[in-house]
């Protein structure tokens, strides 16, 4: 449509020019400079959302009492759109990298732990008679039962919350940053270089397909048990 | 030694109470006991009762071995675990009390040569047949050489030859290396073929009605089904669970 000239091309760019600037673009040290940025908020912010939701979903997902103390305050926090709240978080850690990374953290931890603690708490109870009979200690039913059991669903559970992290990065990044592609696609809209918009929109779809595909290869190596125990309960039910 | 003495068994929940056992009385030694009774009369509920998983409403459980209780557990299904391979499963026990790693080996080799897992070894449980996951089970209790060795109809979910396959195996290794074995159910010739007694149950609430002695001499054979001695007592029990 845009290639006949029909539209300003401010609007929509002809896909040759996008491709075209696309290229530019990659050649260009400010594009690389945005990249990295967003990569190092993204990747920092995950893991350590990651490494304390864990855990503490796997406490929740065990421990009645603890679920009781957190979920209520938790189930409220994750119902607050995260955007609703990153102006506050910009005031209260600032426009730094640090204030970034802590929006990412927050957005991914809320979600995360409640779905960590709902695949703990629903581990059979077949693994713990199990566990009971080899006589395993406390500590032992977390590490050789509770842990690989609902290993799979914590990763599936990662995978999905990535994309959540990439939405919230680049919000984070719309709002209030001078650097990151969320920057870029706010920078190159002022200047109207609409080309570069969609470019900035295409590497972000690209970089979100490329981590799921990360995720669930890793899942095929390593959870193949997973699928099979699940094709088998899938089986039963139809039986 | 195990001892029960007249053991009630309760369940109340607000509405209903229901008695799945009531008056147990049953010694046990190191033995083969198989547990033969309609559904629902309470033989999960003896398990349970001695893995220690439910505690009798009246009566009292008496135990007296040198060395401190254990006890293994086999059930119909659901009894491995579906991420650690077939050796891994039967070092479970051992790996979790810590065993040194020869010792592991040494247990779990000589396990699966006698059970006849040694080129599946590698394989994960979800890449074996229903007979051979039972087997690896089996296996995995008796790794644990336990005090008492629990089984809640084992084969209860497989074919006839695989029953018969696993049968053979578990009266080869009880004979090698006998414990004490309660073995539960549905089957009356199974019953027979391996328990050293036979403790029949009434309908709930589950009490002892009758304990027989089968006394035939290990090791025990498949032509041992077709005996006449054997199936004298296996017409008995089945005329006592239902009346000609």
């Amino acid at each position: 449509m845009s290639a006949t000239g029909r539209v300003e091309r401010f609007f929509l760019p002809p896909p040759a020019d996008t491709l075209k600037e696309g290229y530019n673009l990659l050649k260009t040290s400010e594009f690389w400079r945005d990249f990295g940025y967003s990569m190092f908020r993204i990747i920092t912010g995950f893991l350590l959302a990651s490494f304390i939701a864990i855990p503490s979903g796997i406490l929740m997902g065990r421990s009645r009492k603890f679920a009781a103390l957190l979920e209520p305050s938790i189930s409220f926090i994750r119902f607050v759109p995260m955007p609703a709240v990153i102006p506050l978080m910009i005031l209260w850690f600032g426009s730094g990298e640090w204030g970034k990374v802590v929006i990412i953290c927050l957005a991914v931890y809320f979600q995360l732990v409640l779905m960590v603690a709902d695949t703990v708490a629903y581990v059979p109870q077949a693994y713990y008679d199990i566990a009971h009979s080899v006589g395993a200690t406390r500590w032992q039913q977390l590490t050789h039962f509770t842990i690989p059991a609902a290993l799979p669903e914590i990763w599936d559970s990662l995978r999905i919350n990535f994309g959540l992290a990439w939405s919230t990065l680049v919000f984070a990044e719309i709002l209030g940053a001078m650097s990151g592609l969320g920057y870029l696609i706010v920078r190159s809209q002022r200047y109207l270089l609409t080309e570069r918009v969609f470019v900035a929109v295409i590497v972000i779809g690209l970089l979100g397909i490329v981590t799921d595909k990360f995720f669930t290869l890793c899942y095929f190596r390593w959870f193949t048990w997973s699928e099979q125990v699940k094709k088998a309960e899938r089986e039963n039910d139809q039986a | 030694m195990i001892k029960l003495n007249s053991i009630d068994v309760t369940f109340n929940n607000s509405k209903i109470s229901v008695e799945a056992l009531k008056d147990l009385n049953l010694e046990i030694g190191i033995e083969f006991l198989s547990v033969l009774g309609p559904s629902g009369c309470g033989k999960s509920t003896l398990l349970r009762l001695l893995a220690g998983l439910q505690a009798p409403t009246i009566g009292e459980i008496e135990i007296n071995s040198q060395d401190s209780f254990s006890y293994g557990i086999v059930f119909q299904d659901y009894s491995l675990l579906p991420w650690l391979n077939v050796r891994e499963n039967i070092e479970l026990g051992l790996q979790i009390r810590k065993a040194p790693e020869q010792e592991r080996r040494k247990v779990s080799s000589h396990l699966l040569k006698q059970l006849d897992l040694d080129e599946a070894s590698n394989l994960l449980p979800h890449q074996l047949s229903g007979g051979m996951r039972q087997r690896v089970a089996v296996g995995r209790a008796f790794a644990q050489s336990p005090t008492l060795l629990l089984m809640d109809e084992p084969f209860g979910a497989l074919d006839a030859f695989a029953r018969m396959e696993l049968q053979l195996s578990l009266s080869r290794l009880y004979e090698d290396n006998p414990h004490t074995v309660v073995f539960v159910t549905h089957d009356v010739e199974e019953a027979v073929f391996l328990g050293d007694r036979v403790c029949v149950m009434t309908e709930r609430p589950g009490r002892v009605r009758r304990i027989l002695d089968v006394n035939f001499a290990r090791p025990r054979e498949k032509a041992l089904k077709r005996s006449r001695g054997f199936l004298d007592i296996r017409y008995e029990i089945e005329d006592m669970l239902t009346p000609p």
